[in-house]
């Protein structure tokens, strides 16, 4: 399955239940720590990030997002010298389903794509990639306010190879607030 | 519906499985020794290196699972011991070769790195990971790359200038290969 395939397999499965029943927009921002998996050249880091939540089926929705990633320094030593290589920094915008579970305290499995471009010293390359995940999602005390926290991964095609990915795990806290509520037919 | 929200998710992951099993990789970081010091001298302007990364534990553990090369870098203390200002380049060819003089490297190797620049004698400069990494020449990576993925064998010509006498200290080669299943 290649990454069109995957991204229209997720619009579908979104947009179809949509058709039945119609649900709200939220605006969220969050953030968290960015953690490089088996990243030799790469340390931990920072992440946040504004989502766009659209619910437009009672058990999924669908979330536009942009993120960016601060990848941190990481140092090796060579030979009894050390060397430090600025971190990646990852500007992405892409998209994700969220299958939500339960009520009042949520919990939503979710998937995603989306266009990374990662920069550092003598790097500078866009790439596809993928995220998944698991979120809780919570009410907050205020009218059209809510919170979640999601543990993740994104795995994005290595500029080296089609073959190999660069992989971050990600805890990230968010906030997001009710601003439309589409119209039920 | 509720089965959907798990069929889904499923799909997903089988579609990031199926492509190239790309979840089962990673940046593996390796690093081979240069000879310590090592003179680009004034006699023939260049000093010759063979590089063999089979010696180098990281490389040969790996082997048989290379997918790429993500980053690289040659690192070092370059000093002007005696003469102008000197910009350094590094060529390099496949395998174990020994050219001759600096006409026969620019016609027979690929420029692979530089110009580094050095001042006049006796400055130094520490050329570290990050300023290395931006120093890299398209065609002489492509190379390396090939190299790094087929044997890793090959040989480095660092080309100074005729009226100069560079030592280099702690040389090294960095490099962070893609490795997967």
């Amino acid at each position: 399955m290649n990454t069109k395939t995957l991204l229209g397999a997720l619009l579908l499965a979104a947009l179809v239940p949509g058709a039945a029943r119609a649900g709200n927009v939220g605006l969220g921002v969050y953030g968290g720590g960015s953690f490089p998996i088996v990243q030799e050249d790469n340390g931990n880091g920072s992440v946040f990030g504004v989502r766009v939540p659209v619910n437009l089926a009672p058990l999924i929705t669908l979330e536009p997002y942009w993120a960016k990633t601060n990848g941190g320094d990481k140092t090796q030593d060579a030979f009894g010298v050390s060397y430090t290589r600025s971190g990646i920094d990852n500007d992405n915008f892409g998209a994700n389903v969220l299958f939500t579970f339960g009520t009042g305290l949520r919990y939503f499995p979710y998937a995603g794509i989306g266009s990374n471009h990662m920069t550092r010293d003598g790097m500078d390359e866009r790439k596809t990639g993928y995220d998944f995940g698991m979120g809780l999602g919570f009410k907050l005390p205020l009218a059209n306010l809510s919170g979640d926290v999601r543990a993740g991964v994104n795995m994005v095609v290595s500029p080296a190879s089609t073959e190999s990915s660069r992989k971050w795990g990600e805890i990230t806290v968010g906030v997001a607030y009710g601003i439309y509520k589409l119209p039920v037919p | 519906m509720k089965s959907m929200r798990w069929i889904l998710p499923g799909l997903a992951l089988a579609a990031l499985l199926g492509n190239g099993c790309i979840l089962v990789s990673g940046q593996i970081f390796a690093k081979f020794q240069l000879p310590n010091p090592f003179l680009i001298s004034s006699a023939n302007a260049f000093q010759r290196e063979f590089v063999d990364l089979t010696t180098v534990k990281e490389y040969s553990d790996n082997a048989d699972k290379l997918k790429g090369l993500s980053d690289i870098a040659v690192v070092g203390k370059f000093k002007n011991l005696s003469g102008p200002a000197v910009s350094v380049q590094i060529w390099i060819t496949p395998g174990n070769t020994n050219l001759a003089d600096v006409n026969a490297i620019k016609a027979g190797a690929s420029l692979l790195w530089g110009p580094g620049s050095i001042g006049a004698a006796t400055a130094e400069h520490d050329i570290g990971w990050n300023e290395s990494a931006k120093l890299f020449n398209a065609v002489g990576k492509n190379v390396l790359i090939d190299q790094v993925l087929h044997g890793g064998k090959f040989t480095l010509y660092f080309l100074g200038n005729a009226s100069n006498e560079l030592e280099v200290d702690d040389g090294a080669v960095l490099l962070t290969i893609d490795a997967g299943k």
